[in-house]
């Protein structure tokens, strides 16, 4: 056991690496059920695709230091133009939401083919670099994390109120533009603030899988986080030590983000399998 | 005699170039109780969402406690249709009253004492004290609806608009929330109430108003919902 | 040589538009962007482990499509259809990401399976494409009334006596089938550009589903091939080219549509028309 969980975390890079998912988790965590609530899964993973161009931009024009600020405009511009697409009515939502995702990572594809390293940067990107995770990196991650809870901490009694009873909440004066615009940012700023580290394809299930997991638990808003932060900082260390037993002992190369989502998605099963059970012993308990 | 709650002087509201609502004239005081009769379509929730300051008025004029409906949004309550909120939401029937407080509590503030009092009284005043940890969707269809009430009374308004409350209601609620109506009523709170149910217009209103994409009646109740009244507004002929 | 292979390519575009164009309105209608994004994603292990067990990567796509699809429909019974569509994707991506970052080529492979790799394309692959082209135009040809009728009115439908689940199970298959077959070829983001961008591009511009769908195929063969020849031209990736010349084709249409539509109604009599800003073509005014 301990070869398994304690060993691998006593090199430094490893515990740079576990430090940004824990991280990651208890913003992820905070996030999702926000996500839940709104319903903004296919938002999610828009966003996750339409950094992309940014992150290009950022890296064609000023090398690694850029890659943050191109991230952070590409998510700003994609908040915007999200939050007047799906406000115009002329299409659907997710009719808007297909167009745009497709739209700004071809734009990104087609910038970054022109590079001789395209494969390896495509790759990059999508899954990060968890292993070469910097302290400055982490440091970025904790101010995003500092910013984005400190929002969502202030405005969630609004935020609850916009996702439950939208007619309600305008007719109170709450402007629906401006909540959605400040909860798509924050959702953008996860994307923004894991692209580096992990890459985006874990930021889609770090942003929706932990509070789908603890809803599968819980009703009460604040369980359901504890829940989904505790489910994501668990599949983090696991996923985590499993991909470096895997490949260091057994020498396949697992990729560690797409395991840290493996394990997480295992714990969701098993959120799944526990509430179908119990509702089962309920029935017959209740029938008997 | 102070300003009428509600005023709406010869609106029209129009949605892309259609008018649903055409030169409505409606007036209702502190304390009285009108409500909203007419079919499916007639334009009872555009009126409401016309008060609200939810949809623009094309011509005349919706002034609510002698301001603008976006002025006064703090001494207004909406109570929407409880089957319009989705029963999944992950959120407590006490949860759901206390966001009648959150206007008083401002942004950025948490709801203190006085304001979980107030919607501990609220639940109370529609008959749930008891069901205050339940799930909002574990409720039935007219609990979730005493619930919204609950919500609105937490508000301590001045006008209250009700949404078709007594739809698809059980007689238990449904008594429930016409007491709850009443005790507004003595407070002085005015509301408006949409409904196409004639014997809960009877019960619960003072006053009612005909609508039918323009108003074919307003009055007492008795005066307006009367057979001939009523045939012309459902069928749509002038009267 | 290579002009052999990029005329298979134009042709291979030219018919998984024509697929992906007539399929689209559907999608559109019936507000699947978000599941066609998450069967790309979900396609993703079974090519893995079809290429590397040796059999045909559509039968280990379409395998792994079915899966994620059963997976969407249970997952819906807990949760709203995007969470559960979300739970779905994530999965499905992680566990393709996994499996393949065991192997070796790990970025190249990856890199092809979301921008695609259309200058490769066999013959085999394009009598494959023709054939499920050939099933979507007949299935729209035969079905086409009854499904515009059960994505507009359920209840109608239902209590009109047709099979609404069996429709709607039928329309996932289709999707399923025309994303199997896009994939190896076009790549994911690719993919879900044709099927949502011409369609949401052809919407803006009509109500009725006649002309939406001769628009939305032509905007998708317009748009792929010309994609493709512009991605020759500049010499950029073809999937991302392609993917951008449909969304330009949406966003110019976004501009454009609704005024020259209303400068188009003034023209007739009046009441003859109505720009809508509605999702479901005729669907009822928000009034009541």
């Amino acid at each position: 056991m301990h070869a398994v969980l304690i060993e691998p975390f006593t090199v430094p890079f490893m515990r740079r690496a576990l430090a940004e998912l824990l991280l990651l988790a208890l913003l992820g965590g905070v996030v999702s059920v926000f996500v839940l609530v709104r319903r903004l899964g296919f938002v999610a993973d828009t966003t996750t695709h339409t950094v992309f161009p940014g992150v290009v931009i950022g890296h064609l024009s000023a090398g690694a230091a850029g890659v943050l600020p191109g991230a952070l405009v590409a998510a700003a511009v994609t908040a915007v133009l999200l939050t007047l697409l799906t406000r115009s009515g002329l299409v659907t939502d997710d009719t808007a939401l297909a167009v745009l995702l497709a739209g700004m990572f071809g734009l990104g594809v087609v910038l970054v083919s022109r590079r001789p390293s395209f494969t390896s940067d495509l790759t990059a990107f999508l899954f990060g670099r968890l292993l070469a995770v910097t302290t400055a990196q982490l440091w970025q991650t904790a101010a995003v994390a500092a910013v984005v809870l400190g929002v969502l901490g202030l405005l969630r009694k609004e935020l609850w109120l916009r996702a439950f009873d939208p007619v309600t909440s305008a007719a109170m004066g709450y402007r629906a533009w401006l909540l959605d615009l400040l909860l798509n940012v924050s959702v953008a700023l996860v994307v923004v603030a894991a692209a580096q580290s992990v890459g985006t394809i874990l930021v889609i299930a770090l942003l929706v899988v932990p509070a789908a997991a603890g809803r599968l638990l819980s009703s009460r808003p604040l369980v359901i986080t504890l829940t989904g932060v505790a489910a994501a900082a668990l599949a983090g260390y696991g996923g985590l030590a499993v991909s470096y037993r895997a490949s260091v002992t057994y020498g396949i190369p697992l990729a560690s983000g797409a395991t840290v989502v493996l394990v997480l998605i295992g714990l969701y099963v098993l959120a799944l399998l526990w509430s179908s059970l119990s509702s089962r012993l309920e029935g017959v308990r209740g029938g008997a | 005699m102070a300003e009428p709650a509600l005023l709406v002087d010869r609106a029209t509201v129009a949605y892309g170039g259609t008018a649903v609502l055409r030169d409505v004239s409606v007036e209702v005081c502190d304390g009285q109780t009108v409500a909203l009769v007419g079919p499916n379509g007639a334009g009872k929730s555009t009126l409401i969402r016309a008060v609200l300051g939810l949809v623009p008025v094309a011509a005349g004029a919706v002034t609510v406690l002698g301001r603008s409906p976006a002025a006064a949004r703090r001494d207004v309550a909406y109570v929407p249709q409880a089957d319009t909120l989705d029963p999944r939401f992950p959120i407590s029937a006490a949860q759901v009253v206390l966001m009648g407080r959150y206007r008083r509590a401002g942004w950025l503030r948490r709801p203190g004492r006085a304001d979980r009092a107030a919607a501990a009284e609220a639940l109370a005043a529609v008959g749930l004290a008891d069901r205050a940890r339940a799930r909002f969707g574990t409720l039935s269809g007219g609990q979730r609806q005493r619930v919204l009430l609950a919500r609105a009374i937490a508000q301590q308004p001045r006008l209250l608009l009700l949404d078709e409350p007594f739809n698809g209601v059980d007689s238990v609620s449904q008594d429930a929330l016409l007491v709850a109506i009443g005790a507004l009523r003595r407070r002085g709170t005015a509301a408006v109430i949409s409904t196409h149910d004639l014997r809960l217009a009877h019960l619960a209103c003072d006053h009612a108003c005909l609508l039918n994409g323009r108003v074919y009646g307003v009055g007492p109740v008795a005066r307006v919902l009367t057979p001939d009244l009523l045939h012309a507004a459902y069928t749509g002929r002038a009267a | 040589m290579l002009d052999v292979a990029f005329h298979r390519a134009l042709i291979e575009a030219a018919l998984v538009g024509t697929a992906a164009g007539l399929l689209g309105v559907q999608v559109v209608l019936r507000r699947l962007a978000f599941f066609t994004m998450a069967m790309t994603h979900a396609t993703f292990p079974g090519v893995v482990v079809a290429a590397v067990a040796g059999v045909s990567l559509y039968i280990g796509g379409a395998a792994t499509a079915l899966i994620a699809a059963l997976a969407v429909a249970g997952l819906s019974r807990r949760h709203d259809t995007g969470t559960a569509t979300a739970v779905a994707l994530a999965a499905g991506f992680a566990a393709g990401v996994a499996l393949l970052s065991a192997q070796q080529g790990f970025a190249k492979d990856l890199t092809a399976y979301l921008v695609g790799s259309v200058l490769t394309v066999t013959r085999q692959d394009l009598a494959v494409a023709a054939g499920v082209t050939a099933v979507v135009a007949a299935v729209l040809a035969a079905g086409g009334r009854v499904l515009t009728f059960t994505a507009f009115d359920r209840d109608g439908a239902r209590a009109a006596g047709l099979p609404v689940a069996a429709v709607d199970a039928a329309v996932l298959l289709l999707v399923a089938a025309v994303v199997v077959t896009a994939v190896p070829a076009a790549g994911t983001i690719l993919t879900v550009a044709l099927v949502v961008s011409p369609a949401g591009t052809a919407r803006l511009w009509t109500d009725r589903i006649g002309p939406m769908t001769a628009v939305a195929v032509a905007v998708a063969v317009g748009g792929a091939t010309g994609g493709l020849l512009l991605s020759r031209a500049w010499d950029v990736a073809a999937g991302g080219a392609v993917s951008l010349t449909v969304a330009a084709c949406f966003g110019v249409s976004l501009l454009a549509a609704p005024p020259l539509r209303s400068w188009a109604c003034r023209l007739q009599p009046q009441g003859a028309c109505s720009v809508s800003r509605t999702a479901t073509p005729s669907a009822n005014p928000p009034s009541s």
